[in-house]
């Protein structure tokens, strides 16, 4: 490198490295949502700081190059020079993407671990085609794990707890500390369910079982949104009043659910629903 | 001014392409290459928007959503009629890739293979028209099967008709004088696509008969 | 008007073409999309469909949509060939003048460059009201304004209607007006098929504005099936409006990707092409094999609403799923078409005004190719959460983040070519820097989007809302932006006015920022797109977006004001060189003659050679006769 090259490169590099250690240790205090009210917002809320923090000196980088070239390298006023007739250096264009190649291959690395981590999966109302109907991991639930079928419709979510008899209710209680396989499915249109603090969202589509999974940790209440557009009343497809509570009150909970379910028929409980009339036209 | 200045036509005829400047970039030649390049790139585009339709044969079908991938008492349609729209489709792209060699020395020759090439065509739009008419399913009463059926041979038979308007203007433009005769290759070029037709015809047909 | 003295740049239409049994002209046009459509809603009507009449609109608008193209003239050709009427592959003159030729058919490039500009900023104009009634009902965490059914008309119609300008505002007015100079040609490879790509914007635009008048629709720019199936006739007009659209989109490319390739002048190699035309040749092959797939499934779309075959209902066979793929298989590339195109203009204009040969060309070029090949593979990072294949998922967060690499080329190249560099500040230099800062907030934030597990939080939320946003205004806009500043003493024979534009500069950079950057933290706080009502605690973060949105549409009537007023009312003619740039545009007289070249040119060397102590220059123009 000749002189001047180099004295720009190395007052460049320094200031990068010193603001971008600033900024890693600003964007290390940052707590961002969703929380820790379960195993999935807590591998979130890391996720999403530890993006930021990866982000945080590129975005440095870019801005300080560009800022720096536009105030060092300008056009005297009313010269009309030319710059160094370079046309590019074979090595910084390898060294550039291989940078950026190793931080893809970080990243992507990052998230597949976190996706094996964290099983997931779909059913087809017709399970004669096995080749799609076990995509996933399906079947690798856990035994003691608790099952909740979530039946989004225009406006609403209903909540159906098939260990408990196929009771419904409108608002989704959990107990604290449990292993939970959620079934998210739909009788209309598209919908997806975001249970916000519990930082699980899944699509729920008419005949698709969409399978996620659920690790509760702190009692707490929790707000639930609808995140796909779904017509007139989609903004106001969210409930409040979901919460996590600790297994004493949920036992205590489903129980009175159960009891004063006992009267009312509720439709056969079923894996998918389809809307009807099953005839268009009709 | 000088290249701009109208030259008068060479020939006087009705459907001679009046070439009025002296440019090179207008030369027929020129044109000729273009329709090939864009011929092709016009086939691969076309290969995508059949490859949608294709696509989503194989994925109803793969999730038969509801058990209603072929609806209780649908019937396939009938393989020989199938059959007959197929060879009527590979008929006419032969017939017309024939009449498109002969241009340049047998005009009348090719005349001859163009009309037989629409005539093919027609009957193959015709007899398409007949299955639709006679299915032996009603789309409407839902099923994943009979939408693929009629949509991907409808978008097909929509090709079809513009394809036979443009041979029309094909074998108009093979009189003597033509614009056929000027760009032979542009002729020959559009062959390309009525193979390209009648191989999504066939294509079709193993898929919407056989699979 | 110095806007006048265009034309003639490719072939014109001869009165023998022109006039056949009507004349054909706009009015023509109008009339007989008029007919068109009745005719249509009758027939369709007449079918006697089960369908809430959904045939008839759909009908009507594909009717109206072809009689309005056969009363501009585009039947007269191939009637011309089929009864034997003498054809005019172009002529010497133009029977129409001055503002009158720029409102009907034309085959010169240029006339079809200022058509597309113009048609581009009017309906980004009515795609910006949208977004200001849009802002105005989130004032209030309840309804202020409209209903919550209107809002999401209100929200679909933006979103329609941008995702219109966003796919032709670049390719369409700088692509067509700009690349055959910069390849040393007279013509475009078809002409009709260029001006055709023009010709189905205004019909797509009218029947989009159409669909309030039957309720509009509540889809949103995707479209998703069931509730697409529900909507009312409205949502026939996204199904024609994009059927237009993509097949615009796709004879666009057939003519551009032709032209590129077999209409180079000589000594135009591949290595010298500019590299704005590489971006509109990247853009061309995503828009001519991705539009086909769009239109496919519109189609399936109209059949399921008209004839009622069940391609998207899952409780008869079909599936929303099948809607999903091939509306992201398109809808991946779509994006690409707006930004490749945008990078085009910025790798473009940084060396100018750098004064500084493009640094790692070939370079760029492979990352505009990588892009291109790439966005065929990540479509489903858009259905990380839908259920579709999850095990798929990790191939995809994979692909999807290997895009960022050909992306970051890109801003590799900008920094060699900044670097030690005599650059200019002037305006179209300032927005390409206002790019370069915009699309990397738009790119990092799509580094934590493609990230499977943080996706599932950030999935539908306002944070990908903001994300998308910055590539395509911060980004593509500003690039667009650029582009006019840069190009508009050469297509309009008018300099903008430069105080105007610097002032501009800041202040739409810094309302769009401080619009857009708190819209992260709306979705990372709970706030789900397309809503009308949200949480009350973050009216305040609500508040201050649109407040600051209002001043960004402020700023863009601003830049709307300089361009009417430096267009029309400013008399005095731009210079042929304002920017004392080497590329080949600059090196002809404005106003632009009526033929691009006398002869075509030979290129002797590339757009970017500064600093060479004995430039050749960048093209012969016309010393030696062209080879044939
Ligand atoms: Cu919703
Ligand atoms: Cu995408």
């Amino acid at each position: 490198m000749t002189g001047p090259t180099r004295t720009h490169a190395l007052r460049l590099l320094i200031a990068w490295a010193v603001l971008s250690v600033v900024g890693v240790l600003l964007a290390l205090q940052l707590r961002l949502p969703p929380g820790d009210q379960s195993q999935q917002s807590i591998d979130e809320s890391g996720l999403l700081q530890l993006m930021t923090v990866i982000s945080t000196p590129v975005f440095i980088g870019v801005v300080l190059f560009v800022l720096y070239s536009v105030v060092v390298f300008r056009q005297k006023r009313g010269a009309l020079e030319d710059g160094p007739p370079s046309y590019g250096n074979f090595r910084v264009q390898v060294a550039w993407v291989a940078i950026t190649a190793v931080i893809v291959l970080i990243l992507a690395g990052i998230g597949i671990g976190e996706l094996a981590g964290r099983a997931n999966g779909t059913n087809f109302a017709s399970s004669n085609q096995p080749s799609l109907a076990t995509t996933g991991s399906v079947g690798t639930t856990e035994a003691n794990a608790l099952q909740i079928q979530v039946i989004a419709q225009q406006w609403y979510f209903t909540y159906r707890y098939p260990d408990y008899a196929g009771v419904e209710s409108l608002h989704l209680m959990l107990p604290v500390n449990a292993n939970v396989v959620i079934h998210v499915t739909s009788t209309d249109i598209l919908h997806s369910w975001w249970a916000y603090e519990l930082g699980v969202k899944a699509d729920a589509n008419p005949g698709v079982d969409n399978i996620t999974y659920l690790t509760t940790l702190r009692t707490g209440s929790f707000t639930v949104r609808c995140a796909e557009l779904c017509g007139i009343w989609h903004g106001n497809m969210v409930d409040t009043n979901g919460a996590v509570v600790s297994q004493a009150d949920f036992a205590t909970w489903v129980a009175d659910l159960q009891k004063s379910s006992a009267n009312v028929t509720l439709p056969p409980y079923s894996q998918y629903y389809f809307p009807s009339p099953r005839v268009k036209g009709t | 001014m000088s290249v701009d200045e109208p030259v008068p036509p060479p020939f006087a005829h009705r459907g001679m392409p009046t070439l009025t400047t002296r440019s090179p970039e207008w030369e027929p030649e020129v044109d000729a290459r273009l329709a090939r390049v864009g011929t092709r790139i016009w086939i691969v585009a076309d290969v995508f928007f059949f490859a949608a339709w294709f696509f989503a044969f194989f994925y109803l079908r793969a999730l038969n959503n509801n058990y209603d991938w072929l609806p209780a008492g649908t019937t396939h349609p009938t393989r020989a009629i199938g059959a007959i729209i197929v060879l009527l489709a590979i008929v006419a792209a032969g017939l017309y890739w024939a009449g498109a060699r002969a241009i340049v020395t047998q005009r009348a020759t090719a005349r001859l293979f163009f009309w037989l090439a629409l005539l093919a065509g027609v009957l193959c739009f015709v007899v398409q028209i007949y299955e639709f008419k006679n299915l032996g399913f009603d789309p409407q009463q839902g099923g994943g099967f009979p939408s693929v059926f009629i949509g991907l041979k409808g978008v097909w038979l929509f090709q079809l008709t513009g394809a036979m308007f443009w041979l029309a203007t094909q074998i108009a433009q093979a009189r003597p004088l033509g614009d056929a005769t000027i760009r032979p290759k542009s002729v020959v070029t559009f062959g390309n696509f009525m193979l390209f037709l009648a191989a999504i015809a066939l294509v079709s047909y193993v898929v919407l008969y056989f699979v | 008007m110095a806007t006048a003295t265009l034309g003639t740049g490719g072939p014109t239409l001869q009165a023998s073409e022109r006039q056949m049994v009507l004349p054909t002209n706009l009015l023509t046009g109008i009339v007989l999309a008029a007919v068109g459509y009745y005719v249509g809603v009758q027939i369709g009507n007449g079918f006697g469909f089960n369908d809430g009449l959904n045939t008839g609109v759909l009908l009507g608008y594909t009717f109206g949509s072809v009689m309005f193209l056969v009363g501009v003239g585009f039947a007269n050709y191939p009637l011309a060939r089929l009864f034997g009427w003498p054809i005019a592959p172009q002529s010497a003159g133009d029977e129409y003048r001055g503002a009158w030729r720029f409102l009907n058919l034309s085959l010169d490039h240029k006339v079809i460059g200022i058509q597309y500009l113009v048609a581009m900023l009017m309906a980004m104009f009515f795609g910006g009201i949208g977004a200001m009634l849009i802002r105005t009902n989130l004032l209030s965490p309840d309804q202020l304004v409209v209903p919550p059914d209107k809002y999401l008309v209100l929200v679909s119609m933006h979103s329609v209607m941008m995702i219109f300008v966003a796919s032709a505002a670049i390719v369409g007015p700088f692509g067509n007006f700009f690349v055959p100079y910069m390849i040393g040609t007279n013509r475009m490879a078809f002409p009709r098929l260029e001006a055709l790509s023009f010709w189905l914007v205004p019909p797509a635009i009218v029947i989009l504005l159409a669909a309030p008048l039957f309720g509009g629709f509540p889809t949103g720019w995707t479209g998703y099936a069931p509730l697409s199936e529900q909507a009312g006739q409205g949502f026939d007009s996204y199904i024609v409006g994009f059927a237009l659209i993509g097949t615009a989109l796709c004879v666009s490319g057939v003519n551009m990707l032709t032209t590129v390739i077999s209409l180079r002048a000589p000594g135009m190699t591949w290595t010298r092409l500019p590299i704005f035309v590489w971006g509109v040749f990247s853009a061309s092959i995503l828009g001519t094999f991705a539009a086909p797939i769009l239109a496919s499934a519109v189609i399936m779309q109209g059949f399921d609403r008209s004839m009622n075959t069940s391609f998207f209902i899952s409780s008869n066979g079909g599936s929303p799923y099948l809607w999903e793929n091939l509306f992201w298989f398109f809808g991946h590339p779509e994006v690409y078409i707006f930004i490749l195109p945008a990078f085009g203009i910025v790798m473009e204009l940084i060396p100018h005004f750098a004064r500084k040969p493009l640094w790692g060309y070939r370079t760029a070029v492979v990352g505009l190719l990588g892009v291109t090949l790439l966005s065929w593979f990540v479509w489903q990072h858009h259905l990380f959460v839908s259920g579709i294949a999850p095990a798929l998922r990790p191939f995809y967060m994979f692909s999807t983040e290997m895009i960022s690499i050909p992306t970051g080329i890109v801003f590799l190249v900008a920094f060699g070519t900044l670097w030690r560099a005599k650059i200019s500040m002037t305006v179209p230099m300032l927005f390409c820097l206002g790019f370069l800062f915009n699309f990397l907030i738009g790119g990092l934030s799509g580094v934590f989007l493609s990230d499977v597990p943080s996706d599932v939080t950030l999935h539908g939320s306002y944070f990908s809302m903001a994300h998308f946003h910055f590539t395509i205004v911060g980004g593509e806009i500003f690039a667009i932006v650029a582009a006019i500043y840069y190009w508009f003493p050469k297509m309009t024979g008018r300099m903008l006015n430069m105080t105007l534009g610097k002032i501009h500069f800041w202040w739409m950079m810094i309302a769009f920022n401080l619009a857009f950057m708190p819209l992260f933290a709306a979705g990372i706080l709970d706030m789900p797109r397309r809503v009308s009502t949200y949480a009350p605690s973050l009216q305040g973060l609500n508040d201050w977006v649109s407040f600051w949105a209002y001043l960004l549409f402020a700023s863009m009537l601003l830049f709307a004001v300089n361009v009417i007023w430096s267009w029309f009312f400013n008399p005095k003619v731009a210079p042929a060189d304002p920017w004392h740039v080497r590329s080949i545009e600059w090196t002809l007289p404005t106003p632009l003659p009526r033929r691009n070249f006398e002869r075509i040119p030979t290129f002797t060397s590339g757009p970017y050679d500064y600093g060479n102590p004995s430039p050749r220059p960048a093209a012969d123009l016309g010393s030696e006769p062209a080879p044939a």
